[in-house]
């Protein structure tokens, strides 16, 4: 599903055939639905994951991302780019899901305990960096990259091209382009050095 | 053409990558990359690392959850929202409302799976059950061990069995008829995913038909009880007395509803969907349900399993 990158060449992500499916009634819509759900649940999922939120939230956000899908198609919404929609609708609402989790930690006691629940394993780097393993230090530092540029290469392998990266994150496809020329070499120092 | 004594940014190979060049451009850099060992060794370390970071993305979050559960809520919701007037804001409110909300979904057609059709609109109380919609206070008090957040906000625990003596214990207590045992859910009045113990001062049998306020929708408060705890929106302790007085009034007051939320005629769920949920059962190491062909079912059995909340009598062949 998600492209390799290979020695000889970047390859580059499939474009989705979804343009010519084109269910009419409810319960074709519902299939077709579904047999997303059934592709790219897992890379949305690890997506919504990344902005820091717990995985039960992540399931529920996904299920929201798929219900908010069948209601675009319902509503004859396009079909241009499933992929790229489908990562946007995620990528907004998880960022809205943690900024009311952060409000409602702060609303309630912001003691230790619940610090200690916001804290995402992912998000601690300098600890990571202990680890010899080449494979955690690229985590550490591609969590200790800003954020906008990690979505950046957590999105490219979820198998986006850049033009659907941009659509997403609401930036220029320049914009992509240079995060990850940056992120890359932030990556190569860290591996290397 | 290029001339071939530059070199090219990582910027332009990457655009180059993606065919995302101005046409001229992309056949100039092409002709450059024929030419240029150096650009292309540049090009494919680039990709390298990418590749390798994506790869590192690719192993969270761990453990991934499987995807059967989700997959038949999705088909449940979806079923649900087909079926109501388009642009619904009551459905967009009340799909956050159940935001987990298997349970619910849970509830859908088991009256008819059961061969006893739902008689009983919303509110209305078969006699039989009425006993059994609240516990009694005398023998299930409801008990708790003391928990923190780390424990109970983790990834979940094992399923617990209960062993059938105790079962049978508590139904007798009840005076419930313990042949009919598979039409009840041995449930726990405080739920161990906040700390409830398997003790039949913390047991009783509630009934999964005969009315709306079923064991199903038990599940869903608990399951909403146990977001805002972990989320640190609500104190354990509270929590748990919330269970413990009156699971009714308290599911009322937290989904701001005077009847359960949903009562569906029909499962929409399909073999494929119960084969996978049937898959992660056995992954999580539980038995199926004799009537393994009950959708709702297998779904709250997962949930609870995943939850660590007890499989109940369920996993236990009745009558061993």
């Amino acid at each position: 599903m998600s492209p390799r990158a290979t020695d000889s060449s970047i390859e580059l992500p499939p474009l989705l055939a979804l343009e010519s499916a084109r269910a009419t009634d409810a319960a074709g819509l519902e299939e077709e639905v579904l047999d997303l759900f059934d592709t790219f649940r897992d890379s949305l999922l690890r997506y919504v994951c990344a902005f820091g939120i717990s995985v039960s939230d992540g399931e529920d956000l996904v299920q929201e991302v798929f219900l908010a899908l069948f209601r675009h198609l319902r509503g004859n919404g396009g079909r241009s780019n499933l992929r790229g929609w489908l990562f946007r609708v995620a990528h907004n609402l998880a960022l809205k899901r943690r900024a009311q989790r952060r409000r409602e930690q702060d609303r309630f006691h912001a003691d230790e305990r619940a610090a200690h629940l916001v804290l995402d394993p992912v998000h601690n780097p300098e600890e990571q960096l202990t680890d010899r393993e080449q494979r955690e230090r690229a985590m550490a530092v591609l969590n200790a990259l800003p954020e906008r540029d990690r979505h950046c290469v957590h999105l490219r392998g979820s198998g986006l091209r850049y033009r659907e990266i941009a659509q997403v994150l609401g930036i220029s496809l320049g914009g992509v382009a240079k995060s990850l020329t940056r992120s890359i070499a932030r990556l190569q120092r860290a591996i290397e050095g | 053409m290029l001339d071939k004594t530059f070199h090219l940014s990582d910027r332009e190979l990457l655009l180059a990558a993606d065919r995302e060049l101005p046409a001229r451009r992309q056949v100039g850099v092409r002709e450059h990359l024929a030419g240029c060992a150096s650009c292309r060794a540049r090009m494919s370390e680039m990709a390298r690392t990418l590749g390798a970071a994506a790869e590192s993305c690719r192993g969270l979050p761990t453990p991934m959850p499987p995807p059967s559960a989700a997959r038949a809520q999705l088909r449940l919701r979806l079923t649900e929202l087909s079926r109501q007037p388009r642009h619904s804001r009551a459905f967009w409110i009340g799909s956050w409302a159940v935001a987990c909300g298997v349970v619910l979904a849970a509830s859908i057609g088991l009256g008819a799976l059961l061969g006893r059709r739902t008689a009983h609109s919303f509110g209305a109380v078969d006699h039989t059950a009425a006993v059994f919609l609240l516990p009694r206070a005398d023998l299930t008090p409801g008990m708790a061990r003391p928990v923190n957040l780390t424990d109970i906000c983790g990834t979940g625990g094992r399923p617990q069995l209960i062993p059938v003596s105790l079962h049978e214990r508590v139904f007798e207590s009840y005076g419930a008829d313990f042949r009919r045992s598979a039409e009840y859910e041995l449930d726990y009045l405080i739920t161990p995913a906040l700390g409830g113990t398997p003790d039949a001062r913390n047991l009783w049998p509630q009934p999964f038909t005969g009315t709306a306020w079923n064991a199903y929708v038990k599940d869903e408060l608990e399951l909403r009880l146990h977001r805002l705890v972990c989320d640190g929106a609500l104190d354990v302790g509270t929590a748990q007395l919330e269970l413990a007085s009156n699971w009714i009034a308290a599911y009322k007051r937290h989904f701001n509803t005077e009847r359960p939320l949903r009562d569906y005629a029909a499962s929409p769920l399909t073999e494929h969907d119960g084969d996978l949920l049937r898959g992660e059962l056995e992954e999580l190491g539980l038995a199926t349900p004799e009537d393994s062909a009950n959708g709702p079912r297998l779904l709250a059995m997962v949930q609870a399993g995943r939850q660590g909340t007890v499989l109940r009598v369920l996993s236990l062949p009745a009558g061993e």
